[in-house]
């Protein structure tokens, strides 16, 4: 009986060994198993962070088993004593060697790995490690001009605007705010208060893929974490902070954002997407964005109108102007047209009015941009006129 | 008018799922106690005080045609997507024992159409059939339906309605809905769940039909984009968060159960507001003190409620009403959209609109403030009843349709809860924020008016504080003198727009 006892005891530890053992090859492992990158870390910082995990394991493996075949070999040979009671008993207790030994030799290894795993912190958290210059690089390729000469830091400099989008936290949502294009179509550097170029998203994280990028975290209520499992990046968000966090994807791909800190009755639900694509496909979800945002559905009206008139005859090209002009707004469509002279083809006009050829519809396109343009000339004519009339009569 | 209570069909894998799930909890039920699982509807505070013959005749009625949370029943006369699919029969085929096959044309297809799911026929010979079929086999490209196992009785005919997975949109809706929803915006959907307590602004209540922040016309239905844009993006500034990560159809569903609640409650607000009038407790022991007996009463109210009765006849008007004004506010010509493009944010467009915004004519400051801070004097005046429930508000202040007090918007906070694109704000001021005082302008501002506010609102958060006229945005003085002088010279002493802008200026 004594033997069973040893042998269940023994049963244990080696059912843990090899479950650890058969843990990553099943997936039973890191975060994202279940994602695009099956557990592995999806940025280099990642993997070196899971290095890190790995050399513990390993250690920690090392003297589980040997401390688990230790405590075997006592139990058996213990299960194997005759049961003497002339036999002494045997006291370890108050070995000064061995108190020395098991003293010294794991201070050596929370030594060793307290040394070994700074590099890796010092990457991620110490400020002059920071990757600024690839960071830059990014910027620099989307066309924003991120040095702001108006502010200087302290030392003079001026001030460098590096983020590409703040994070604002709230229950039970993650609020994105992206900086937005100037008049000429260039990317501005995000600015620590709102602009009114500025574009919005909720839920959906959108960043440059295979370089550091950066975004200003924020809470606009509680604590939050800001939480990339799969990129194994961890972040508090605290109410009153701007914390700046950078990370690395290496691959595109759509990752988990999670909110890792107890937020409230609703914290399951701050769930959102962080997508990462290469850089043309982030300008162009920001133009999109852009486009969304500033959409004021004129174009759905035109369409509108064609459709209220009957879905295969469509207005025919005079009554559909002669509609706009019951609504007084022909002449508002005429400087739509001529606004949009650079983008909008023939063709693209034809989906608008209906009910033309080709030929005729890229007549009658010119036609409106002349038109427009000979009364933008005869109102500004005018216009002059009117000056030169008060100014003769002063 | 065909019902039919739902019906489950749970998978095997589905059993050993719950199997193992039963295993795990057999532990922790004991400790943690566990209700029976059956919820049901709430009803509203003026129903409870219906007579309880009146209570009892209406209840039954909702239960008959609504059924229970969990057991909820799928009523053809409502103007939802309840089925995964809706298609008429083209041919069928029989094996040795019966019905074999069905081959279709499916018109509305809501869910996949997946192996398992039930097979329905709603007209012809097999209406009403008790024998189940199944889905073995779907062929999407030849619209052929193989059945698990044969089905004996008549065979369809060509054009027969039938549907698959009869109130699956129904029945995934209201699970989602349980998941995502319930516990602010209730079992009821009368915006008090569990979490409501802590909210402010308070969950949306669905049982009168408004929905506040919608694309169509002021009279209208909200459309089920306006809802599905609100669920994907959540309401800033509110604690409806954003649910963007849900996939299309599971959306879908959300709206469809939540519209089915929507049309539930109001069909139950409308009705209990009509039987109140002869039959609540208190109407009741009138017409007994005025010498009527409890016996005529509960007879008339029975002759009431008989074929062609009054009372009769007004539940089918309002589910006629209710299935329309719902079904208006699909067309696509409900939608508002601008007549005239987006009116350039120049600062001349830009002083334009906040002329108006002080002006009398749209007398935005008088809710908004002068500083759009929602500081109005306004929201110190006691108003008028509500024009859709007639409630009488005795306190100063602004209520909305829910009897809940409110402030108008600070716009200078940057948070647009109906959204921030210049077509949303035009909509806002188009056609208002339903339930609530804010007026709609479609017909008394021009396009060219409503779109120089939208770019002053736009333009609020940036601007300096304080609206005086020191600091007026270059060019408004010359503005203001282009607006017409008022008519009447006593006018001028007591409200002229610009001087009132002048005079808060000089008291600050």
């Amino acid at each position: 009986m004594n033997r069973f006892w040893v042998v269940f005891f023994i049963f244990w530890p080696i059912v843990a060994i090899v479950l650890c053992a058969i843990a990553p090859s099943m997936n039973w492992w890191f975060p994202g198993t279940t994602g695009p990158t099956h557990g592995e870390a999806a940025s280099p910082l990642g993997q070196r962070i899971d290095d890190l995990f790995y050399m513990i394991l390993v250690i920690t493996a090392i003297v589980f088993i040997l401390t688990q075949a230790a405590l075997g070999f006592a139990l058996w040979t213990g299960a194997n004593r005759r049961n003497d009671e002339s036999a002494k008993s045997w006291f370890s207790h108050g070995s000064h060697n061995l108190e020395v030994m098991w003293t010294i030799v794991p201070a050596g290894v929370l030594l060793f790995i307290a040394l070994y795993q700074m590099d890796v912190w010092a990457e991620y958290r110490i400020k002059d490690n920071f990757p600024r210059e690839r960071m830059e690089a990014v910027l620099t390729r989307l066309g924003i001009d991120f040095i702001d000469e108006s502010q200087l830091t302290a030392d003079g400099q001026p001030v460098r605007r590096v983020a590409l989008a703040e994070v604002t936290a709230r229950q039970f949502e993650w609020r994105i705010r992206y900086p937005g294009f100037d008049a000429d179509g260039n990317l501005l550097p995000l600015l620590p208060d709102p602009q009114p170029t500025d574009l919005y998203s909720v839920n959906d994280l959108h960043l440059p893929v295979g370089a550091p990028v950066m975004i200003q975290l924020r809470s606009s209520d509680v604590q939050h974490s800001f939480f990339l499992p799969e990129l194994r990046i961890k972040q508090d968000a605290v109410p009153g902070l701007v914390i700046p966090v950078w990370f690395e994807a290496n691959a595109s791909n759509e990752y988990t954002l999670l909110c890792a800190e107890l937020c409230g009755w609703g914290h399951y639900k701050m769930k959102a997407q962080f997508v990462a694509e290469p850089e043309e496909e982030f300008l162009e979800y920001l133009h999109n964005l852009h486009a969304e945002q500033n959409d004021d559905a004129f174009l759905d009206h035109l369409l509108r109108l064609q459709t209220d008139a009957g879905e295969d005859e469509g207005l025919a090209f005079q009554e559909f102007l002669d509609q706009l002009e019951v609504d007084h707004n022909l002449a508002a469509f005429r400087n739509y047209v001529r606004d949009r002279r650079d983008e909008m083809t023939a063709e693209e006009f034809t989906t608008y009015v209906g009910g033309l050829d080709a030929e005729t519809a890229a007549e009658e396109f010119n036609a409106i941009l002349q038109q427009s343009s000979a009364e933008t000339a005869d109102a500004e004519e005018s216009a002059a006129d009117a000056a030169t009339e008060e100014v003769l009569e002063e | 008018m065909v019902m039919s209570p739902l019906q489950f069909r749970p998978s095997v894998a589905a059993i050993s799922r719950a199997a193992c799930l039963a295993l795990l909890l057999a532990a922790v039920l004991p400790i943690s106690g566990c209700s029976d699982g059956q919820a049901s509807y709430k009803h509203r505070e003026s129903f409870e005080e219906l007579a309880p013959f009146a209570k009892d005749y209406l209840g039954e009625k909702l239960d008959e045609h609504f059924g229970t949370p969990t057991q909820p029943v799928v009523w053809e006369d409502l103007p939802l997507r309840l089925h995964a699919a809706d298609a008429r029969v083209v041919a069928s085929t029989s094996g040795s024992t019966g019905l074999r096959t069905l081959t279709v044309t499916v018109s509305d297809e809501n869910l996949a159409i997946e192996p398992g799911m039930e097979v329905m026929f709603l007209s012809g010979a097999r209406l009403g059939e008790e024998e189940i079929g199944w889905i073995e086999e779907y062929d999407a490209e030849t619209g052929v339906i193989t059945f698990e196992t044969e089905l004996t009785g008549p065979a369809p005919a060509e054009g027969d309605r039938v549907v698959f997975g009869p109130g699956a949109v129904i029945q995934r809706g209201r699970m989602l809905y349980a998941e995502h929803c319930q516990h602010c915006h209730g079992v009821s959907g009368d915006g008090n769940g569990p979490t409501a307590q802590y909210l402010n602004p308070l969950p949306r209540d669905y049982r009168m039909g408004v929905f506040k922040f919608t694309s169509t016309a002021q009279p209208a239905r909200a459309s089920r984009t306006d809802l599905s844009r609100i669920v994907e993006n959540g309401i800033p500034g509110t604690y409806m968060p954003s649910f963007k990560l849900l996939e299309p159809d599971e959306m879908s569903n959300i709206i469809e159960y939540v519209l089915y609640l929507s049309m539930r409650g109001e069909l139950e607000w409308r009705m209990t507001q009509f039987l109140a009038t002869d039959y609540s407790q208190e109407a009741v022991s009138e017409r007994i003190a005025d010498g009527e007996s409890r016996g005529e009463i509960e007879e008339g109210f029975a002759e009431a409620i008989a074929d062609e009765g009054e009372i009769a006849e007004e539940w089918t008007l309002r589910v006629e009403l209710i299935t329309e004004s719902w079904q208006a506010g699909q067309e696509e010509s409900s939608t508002i959209y601008p007549r005239e493009p987006r009116v350039e944010p120049t600062p001349e467009s830009i002083a334009r609109g906040r002329l108006i915004f002080l002006g009398a004519d749209a007398k935005c400051a008088t809710c908004h403030g002068d500083s759009g801070l929602g500081d109005g004097p306004q929201t110190l005046a006691v108003q008028p009843p509500d024009p859709l429930t007639g409630d009488v508000h005795t306190e100063p202040g602004l209520f909305d349709s829910w009897g809940n007090e409110i402030t108008p918007r600070n716009l200078r906070s940057n948070i647009y809860r109906g959204g921030r694109r210049p077509l949303d704000l035009y909509r806002r001021i188009h056609s208002s924020i339903k339930g609530t005082p804010m007026p709609a302008f479609g017909t008394s501002l021009s396009d060219q008016q409503i779109w120089d506010l939208v770019n002053y609102v736009m333009t609020m958060p940036y601007e300096e504080y304080s609206p005086g006229v020191g600091s007026d945005p270059p060019g408004t003085a010359e503005l203001r003198a282009l607006l017409p002088p008022p008519m009447d010279p006593a006018a001028e002493v007591e409200t002229p727009a610009a001087d009132t802008t002048e005079a808060a200026a000089d008291t600050e």
